[in-house]
């Protein structure tokens, strides 16, 4: 994408999000080896690659709201890693999203992982969005 | 007490940035005092989540959160931060809301005046007619179109519309073919060189954010700059006004914090041009009695319909509002009022997958990217603003608890608009979908309207124009009824909000209450 010469006389990248956003994506929750190998797997079927990539794309923006709420973060992923959700095929792992339609956390995860992937080069690529100026 | 100013304006807004260059340019020493700073695109950015159009995480200009709470009764009272759904905010800073809107620069429509005459007044509504016509606004909406500058395909528009997005030029076509009226959508953005500003770059930000190039036009960079060239102005940013100072039933002046200091500044007139929900809550911390302050609160529902071409017909030519009917704004059978429709500002990726998945769609996981991949290029939209039928007891008052930052009552807005608006939105959303599916939209849909308090940054109507003061708050020029001296210029003074953006209409006012100030 070309860069757009401003007013300003800054040379300013068509980006998504700026420094307060990036306030967010600077912070990151700690997890333990199951609660990432799980949150990755999530964050996979909430936004599945396909010949775009998919909702890793989002993981470190998700990691950063993760960092302001941890404790519906940390009892969210210890449900998913208490069914083994990283092991399961993809089939059974939206089975398992699907049951827990209506709980805080999915609706939690699904949010932040949108929210991070539609603001990405990935997201745009995506949708077809394209910031010519 | 010797008067410092001819005239203190409080908000440097669409309203408030008009009554100073008016007043400045007429040899008035004017003090325009506003709350926030100097922005522009650098300072404002590009942020998707953090912006007016969606405040996810706050937005691009405004307030200190903590600060300035409000407080909803929707009905059970709550407390909001500028950035949260139910505060109706509207941006800070020079040019306020004008930085980062739209800019769609409308005139109202001729029955927009006098709506209880056409339509009779429902019970529960205040619904009134204004004390003038649209022939009485006339002179200064062509002012405003000139000296601000509005893009469009009228007589009285300087210059030209701006490019037209493909969306645009099938909705125009279909438009044609079905018999309705349909023009360019009137832009306050220049659409070639002016001003010694540049033309719009077509880019894909533009409601919600600040102009990459300076395009579009605001208080900011138009009559705020000139008036301050001509010396007559003095611009004091990062000024909260506490209150109107009056004596003897006469305004002599303002009590305003700058830098932490408590200040008094004298003056001969004061105008309050603070948008619907703070000038209203500053007339009642003012001790102004009036019953009308503060009810009669209404911005727009938006309606319409959403829809998929068949075919892809994203090409990113910005704004993005390019075409309008203005067939239904009246003469709708069984229902009051009605609605300019015209497609929507380009929808940033994640604006659109909050806000425009249908029901039946998936939240997430390979049907819900397959869709997003499927009906972002192929999306338009057929809404517009709602005339919202006015309700006495959709208000502002102020909070008995909850205070700001400097100890001053909160404003508390409470009610909802009256129910007409609801049939009314729902009529505009059958009028959306016929336009779309005419133009060939496969996929056609709506949002439900649902009664609510709506202000948002269309707010309007706390302080409503009127000759009789049992039931309005200023007189037909602008004057609170029975204090010498205090005007008000922004959107509280409409009695009703019209079926259009209603900026244009505020500054033409703006121009008229400032020359009723200096022609005293």
């Amino acid at each position: 994408m070309r860069r757009v010469k401003h007013q300003s006389g800054k040379e300013h990248p068509p980006f998504s999000y700026d420094e307060r956003t990036r306030g967010i994506v600077r912070r990151a929750m700690t997890l333990t080896p199951d609660e990432s190998r799980t949150l990755d797997a999530a964050l996979a079927r909430i936004v599945p690659a396909d010949r775009d990539p998919g909702g890793l794309a989002a993981r470190a923006f998700v990691l950063g709201r993760a960092a302001v709420q941890p404790d519906a973060y940390r009892a969210g992923l210890a449900l998913l890693v208490s069914r083994g959700f990283a092991e399961l095929d993809p089939e059974r792992q939206d089975d398992l999203l699907r049951e827990m339609e209506g709980h805080p956390f999915l609706g939690l995860i699904v949010q932040h992982t949108l929210e991070g992937y539609f603001t990405s080069e990935a997201g745009f690529a995506a949708v077809g969005f394209r910031v010519t100026a | 007490m010797k008067e410092e100013y001819d005239a203190i304006v409080v908000g440097a807004g669409a309203g408030g940035g008009v009554a100073a260059f008016v007043l400045a340019s007429r040899g008035a020493r004017v003090l325009l005092l506003e709350q926030g700073g100097w922005l522009d695109f650098a300072t404002t950015g590009r942020d998707h989540l953090c912006n007016h159009r969606l405040a996810q995480y706050g937005d691009n200009t405004g307030l200190d959160s903590l600060a300035n709470p409000r407080v909803i009764a929707d009905p059970e009272p709550r407390v909001v931060r500028p950035y949260h759904p139910g505060y109706n905010h509207n941006a800070v800073g020079v040019g306020s809301g004008t930085l980062v809107y739209g800019a769609q620069g409308w005139r109202f429509h001729e029955k927009d005046f006098r709506m209880a005459s056409e339509y009779g007044v429902p019970e529960g509504s205040s619904l009134a007619d204004w004390p003038f016509g649209l022939d009485e606004l006339a002179s200064w909406y062509a002012k405003v179109e000139t000296k601000v500058g509005v893009a469009g395909d009228q007589p009285s528009h300087p210059m030209p519309p701006t490019a037209l997005p493909e969306k645009g030029r099938r909705l125009l076509e279909t438009a044609r073919t079905l018999g309705w009226e349909a023009r360019r959508v009137p832009l306050l953005i220049n659409s070639v060189p002016r001003d010694g500003r540049a033309a719009c770059v077509n880019c894909q930000h533009c409601v919600g954010f600040a102009c990459p190039v300076d395009a579009k036009n605001g208080t900011q960079n138009t009559v705020i700059p000139r008036a301050l060239a001509t010396g007559n102005l003095t611009l004091l940013t990062h000024a909260t006004v506490l209150r109107v100072e009056i004596e003897d039933g006469k305004a002599v002046g303002v009590t305003y914090v700058h830098e932490s200091a408590e200040l008094r500044v004298r003056a001969a007139n004061v105008v309050v041009s603070a948008g619907a929900i703070e000038t209203a809550r500053l007339l009642l911390l003012s001790g102004i009695e009036n019953d009308a302050v503060g009810r009669n609160l209404q911005g727009h529902y938006y309606h319409g319909a959403f829809g998929l071409f068949p075919d892809p017909v994203w090409d990113g030519v910005g704004p993005g509002a390019s075409v309008a009917t203005t067939r239904f704004n009246h003469g709708n059978d069984g229902v009051i009022g009605g609605a300019m429709l015209a497609d929507d500002f380009i929808a940033t990726p994640i604006s659109f997958a909050k806000s425009s998945r249908p029901s039946g769609i998936p939240g997430w996981g390979q049907a819900h990217k397959d869709w997003m991949r499927h009906a972002y290029p192929r999306f338009v939209s057929a809404v517009g603003p709602v005339q919202e039928i006015p309700h006495p007891e959709c208000r502002v008052t102020l909070d008995p608890w909850v205070k700001d930052a400097f100890g001053r009552p909160v404003a508390r807005l409470s009610g909802t608009t009256h129910p007409e608006t609801v049939r009314t939105s729902a009529l505009m959303n059958l009028r959306g979908q016929e336009w779309l599916r005419a133009a060939g939209c496969e996929t056609v849909w709506s949002g439900e309207p649902v009664l609510r308090l709506s202000a948002g940054q269309h707010q309007a109507g706390t302080c409503r124009m009127g000759d009789d003061p049992r039931i309005s708050a200023v007189d037909p020029s602008g004057r609170v009824h029975g204090v010498r001296g205090l005007y008000v210029a922004d959107a509280s003074v409409h009695v009703t909000n019209g079926g259009f953006n209603p900026v244009l209409t505020i500054m033409a006012l703006a121009w008229r209450t400032a020359d009723r100030i200096a022609a005293r």
